[in-house]
């Protein structure tokens, strides 16, 4: 026989009525079998069934009971009070005769009879009400280490009935009142419906009408019209009834169970209306679907349904928080009395217990993990101090506020309990001093926390006692006093550094390092960052009276963790947040809802990338882009368009987010307009031409210039930061040019292999780069000569870009250089009918300049016409062409504007090259 | 609503409440006792740890403000003694107070009895 499957703890599995096959109705009446629990649940150790009956004789019956109930209960809270008052009146008039109080026991009268008898009602209403309480069952406390307990094996239907009645489970038991009251309501619209069985759009229905899952959805930022429509559209697909009883579906009762197994997991109290809504987004069915439509996925459900709780969470911490910081002494003594004064370590330090049982501190989410580590390094080894080294904004000094609002709540070790978490401030400390005084300091604190013993120290960025030396250069620091100190694991102490200040100042370096144990706190991302800023948002919307939807909090989260690489999250986040609290509040006022699209507006001005919804008017722009782009650049059809289709990619988000938004190459002769083509496209997307790197490589000729471009190495004689590096760092959304690559130094071309592949590239500080934000243009004049013979010969432009990349550009660049290149454009000479139009856009440029003077300028064909002749040159493309019109144009007008011959309100007629007639215009 | 419906309902509705008063003396003995002594250890629990009676009693030969020197011992275990003796009475002071609410759910449905027989039968 084979071997029975045994279930786990941590799963639910479901069982069918093997009559029925999980229909829960048989030729129109109820299974004979499961008399309409059609499917059961199987955890490890327990048997779940739905045991509410549901149906209208019962519905019915239990609206009449609750009626008679309510009705009881006030008639005996009224009869309790006539008691209460026929006492009253009863001791007034004992004692008025002046008789003992308790002789009122050996009265005898009817008021007293009536008395005794309210009291006797009292009681019961007393029971009355605590029975309520008790027909709401909480859930059993989840075990720990749950999956190493035996369990039982997978059992068939017949084998259910065996199991002992504790381990049998009526779920509906510990639903609260609202819960199971909207699985009734979902059982009461299939029956208004006269659908066949309850199926989980009527159960998505009825949840819908309880205010919790309302503001569920107001945050998820659905239009309740649009929720309408498509519940109407899935209402209408459901099968009619024919006449059989109505029943819960197998998926309502698989849900109602999963509730129950989630809230247990999550260590609920009950199931609440917030699990069922979590569970029917989970499982496969037409709710999915709808969700799905309305671009909800089950993620945005558990993490707004994770809002919800950790909101209950906080409520219900802090009411318990202020239980417990009552006992707590509201001076530097500790309830033992044990402690010495510390008058010195008062000047120099802030006690953080204090701070936190005064309310000071925001709640610590979500770190429980780094916490208990915390601890168990502080409880044994040899060595009990920690050091938490994390990035700036990653959350230590939250983390140690955590630690400060458990030590008042005592929910700590006992080595912690009745102890002062206090800061030693280093700035206090060596201010006004020098070294030695310094070191004098920081040895009385020292001894004075050693004979207090209630203090645990904490040092906020260690690394800055460092280097304070009394002495000659390399004679003791402060640092190392702090460590012989602490070596003795006498004073009990947390400290806080970064990554890189550790690196440089402690690690081997001090002796600060050997007696710490360091703590890696790493930066929170994805869903946890999400459930850290749904915490805090409460904060920022009472103090704004705003709403954040769930949309702005995960854009927050995602935006800025993919354009400020600077900073890190949650904190980085939290600013942006906070920021469009104030905003939205100031533009929209009170009671506005933040959306996702509000947070990508703000994230957009500060980047000048354009990040919020696409709306009709740019995604016009988009779509014609190669038109704008025409406006400042004749000709070269085939680089504009592919310019334009991967600009249009990145605004869409569609391109991979690792490497820079496109890495192009244009090759070309002189003066066709590739440099025109690179300011226009940082106009088109970064908003202004100026947000351009540009980098002329002819600069780079030899390796050493390497240094100039990410900074030469610790030791070398000029270690300024790298241009490149730094442009980037400073800019990281910026168009990069590389003017003439062809004549930079080949090794120099290999640092661009990296940067256009992965997108970043670290600079001599060790600092990492990030250029995944940028477009990378390279220009070459390389094959110049080549493009223009074929050109020539009325060669196709693609076949002459064929024989480029295959003859010529390998005595330039390595294969896998040209391959990093997302394109390759090669650029046609012009021809004097291209420079013609140049002449006139150029024209009109001068035409502008004039405007501005009050003068306008009128250019007649023939001008043009000349003026091109003049300025074109084969070789040289447009760019004699500038010349010819300063010289020709702009020279003489300036004359005419100095001489007082044009003034304002005249027109300027150019007629030919080097003729200008003025118009003078009427005099007022 | 038909007959049918009503009837039933009706029944149910009685039965429940002939049940319910059934069970009350039960309950006030059983499940009720159980509720309140719990309710009762917890509070003079709280009141001890309000007053903090047993950090006072552990301490008693610590010395207080780190004065380890036999002056200091002495004067602190004096001081220590006078403490928890007066919070040994103010902690038995609470005792009393929840144990005359806790006697008094015991005994009160015992007096109501005596009282309504007094009331009603006793010449």
């Amino acid at each position: 026989m084979p071997e029975k499957q045994t279930l786990s703890n941590s799963s639910l599995n479901f069982i069918n009525c093997p009559t029925c096959l999980g229909r829960g109705v048989l030729n129109n009446k109820f299974c004979p079998e499961c008399l309409g629990i059609s499917v059961l649940g199987l955890t490890g150790r327990q048997v779940l069934y739905w045991g509410k009956k549901i149906n209208q004789q019962q519905i019915t019956q239990d609206k009449f009971l609750q009626f008679v109930r309510i009705l009881i209960n006030l008639s005996l809270l009224l009869f309790g009070a006539l008691g209460l008052i026929l006492l009253g009146w009863q001791i007034l008039i004992l004692l008025e005769k002046e008789i003992f109080l308790l002789n009122i026991l050996q009265e005898k009268n009817i008021f007293l009879l009536i008395f005794w008898l309210t009291l006797g009602t009292d009681c019961y209403l007393f029971y009355r009400f605590n029975r309520d309480l008790e027909k709401n069952k909480n859930l059993p406390k989840k075990i720990y280490y749950e999956d190493k307990l035996p369990t039982q094996p997978l059992i068939s239907w017949s084998e259910i009935k065996k199991i002992p009645k504790e381990k049998q489970i009526d779920v509906s038991q510990y639903f609260i009142t609202e819960a199971t009251e909207s699985v009734v309501k979902a059982w009461q619209l299939t029956h208004k419906y006269q659908d066949a069985t309850t199926t989980p759009i009527h159960l998505f229905i009825s949840l819908l009408g309880y205010p919790p899952i309302q503001m569920i959805f107001s945050r998820l930022g659905v239009p309740f019209a649009n929720l309408k429509n498509h519940i109407s559209h899935s209402l209408a697909r459901q099968i009619p009834n024919e006449g059989s009883p109505v029943v819960l579906n197998r998926q309502i009762l698989e849900i109602t169970y999963q509730a129950y197994f989630l809230a247990y997991q999550l260590k609920q109290k009950k199931v609440d209306l917030t699990e069922l809504l979590e569970v029917l987004a989970m499982q496969e069915n037409e709710v999915k679907e709808l969700l799905s439509d309305l671009n909800i996925d089950t993620n945005k459900i558990i993490n707004v349904t994770a809002w919800l709780r950790v909101r209950r969470q906080l409520v219900e911490n802090w009411r318990r928080f202020r239980q417990k910081a009552i006992l707590r002494p509201k001076n530097t003594m500790n309830r033992a009395m044990t402690a010495v004064a510390t008058p010195i370590l008062n000047v120099f330090s802030q006690d953080l217990t204090l701070y936190a049982k005064a309310g000071y501190f925001a709640p610590c989410i979500g770190r429980q993990q780094e916490i208990n580590e915390i601890f168990n390094i502080m409880a044994s080894g040899t060595r009990r101090l920690a050091l938490l080294i994390g990035q700036p904004g990653v959350g230590k000094n939250t983390i140690i506020e955590g630690i400060a609002q458990k030590m008042v709540e005592e929910d700590v070790p006992k080595f912690l309990q009745d102890r002062r978490l206090v800061t030693l401030e280093v700035a206090k400390l060596v201010s006004g001093v020098n070294p030695s005084q310094a070191q004098e300091r920081l040895l009385m604190i020292l001894s004075e926390i050693k004979r207090s013993g209630n203090i645990i120290l904490f040092i906020d960025n260690i690394h800055n006692l460092t280097g304070m030396a009394a002495g000659r250069q390399g004679s003791i620091d402060l640092a190392d006093v702090l460590a012989q100190t602490l070596s003795h694991n006498t004073i009990l102490t947390l400290a806080t550094s970064t990554p890189t200040d550790y690196h440089h100042y402690l690690e081997n370096k001090s002796s600060l390092d050997n007696v710490f144990e360091k703590i890696e706190i790493r930066e929170v991302s994805g869903n946890e960052a999400i459930q850290i800023l749904e915490a805090k948002a409460g904060t920022f919307e009472g103090q704004n009276q705003i709403f954040f939807s769930y949309d702005a909090i995960a854009k927050t989260v995602e935006l800025s963790n993919r354009y400020f690489h600077e900073r890190y999250l949650p904190e980085k986040a939290l600013e942006i947040l906070q920021q469009a609290a104030v905003k939205i509040r100031q533009e929209k006022g009170k009671n506005s809802l933040i959306t996702g699209n509000d947070v990508a507006l703000i994230i957009s001005e500060k980047t000048h990338i354009p990040l919020a919804d696409i709306t009709q008017e740019e995604s016009e722009k988009l779509l014609n882009l190669e038109a704008k782009i025409h406006q400042r650049l004749i000709n070269q059809k085939e680089a504009v368009e592919m310019v334009a289709s991967s600009l249009r990619r990145a605004r869409a988000e569609m391109r991979d987010q690792t490497r820079p938004i496109v890495n192009l190459l244009f090759l070309g002769p002189t003066g066709v307009g590739k440099t025109e083509l690179a300011k226009t496209v940082a106009e088109v997307y970064f908003g202004h031409e100026k947000n351009m790197i540009r980098l002329d490589m002819s600069e780079y000729q030899d390796k050493p210039s390497l240094n100039r471009l990410i900074g030469a190495p610790l030791g070398y004689a000029n270690t300024d930061d790298g241009f490149l590096t730094e442009s980037v760092r400073k800019n990281p959304f910026s168009l990069v040019l590389l003017d003439e690559i062809e004549k930079a130094h080949p090794d120099i071309l290999n640092i661009f292999l990296q940067i256009m592949d992965d997108g970043r590239l670290t600079d001599n500080s060790g600092r990492t780069i990030d250029f995944t934000n940028t477009i990378i243009i390279a220009t070459s004049n390389a094959g110049t000569g080549f493009i223009q013979e074929k050109v020539k010969q009325n060669i196709e432009i693609s076949e002459i870009k064929k024989q480029l990349i295959e003859n010529q550009l390998p005595q330039y660049f390595r294969p896998e250089f040209l391959n990093r290149f997302d394109g390759i454009i090669v650029f046609k000479p012009l021809g004097l009918e291209e420079v013609k139009q140049i002449t006139k856009l150029m024209l009109d440029k001068v035409g502008k300049n004039l405007e501005e003077k009050g003068i306008s300028l009128q250019v007649e064909p023939n001008a043009i016409n000349e003026l091109a002749q003049a300025g074109f040159d084969p070789q040289f493309g447009a760019r004699p062409l500038r010349r010819v019109i300063q010289q020709k144009v702009q020279d003489k007008l300036a004359n005419l504007i100095l001489s007082g011959e044009a003034t304002r309100r005249d027109q300027v007629v150019l007629a030919g090259a080097d003729k200008i007639n003025i118009m003078k215009a009427k005099k007022i | 609503m038909n007959y049918f419906l009503i009837s039933p309902i009706l029944k149910a509705t009685i039965v429940d409440l002939i049940l319910d008063l059934l069970y009350f003396p039960v309950w006030w003995y059983t499940k009720g006792f159980i509720k309140i002594s719990l309710y009762f250890l917890n509070n003079i629990q709280k009141r001890q740890e309000s007053l903090s009676f047993f950090i006072w009693l552990k301490n008693i030969f610590v010395p207080m403000y780190g004065q380890s020197d036999f002056e200091g011992r002495l004067i602190s275990f004096f001081v220590r003694l006078a403490q928890v003796f007066f919070r040994l009475i103010g902690l038995l002071f609470w005792l009393i107070v929840d144990l005359m609410i806790f006697l008094l759910y015991l005994l009160l449905p015992l007096i109501m009895a005596y009282q309504i027989y007094f009331q009603v039968f006793y010449a």
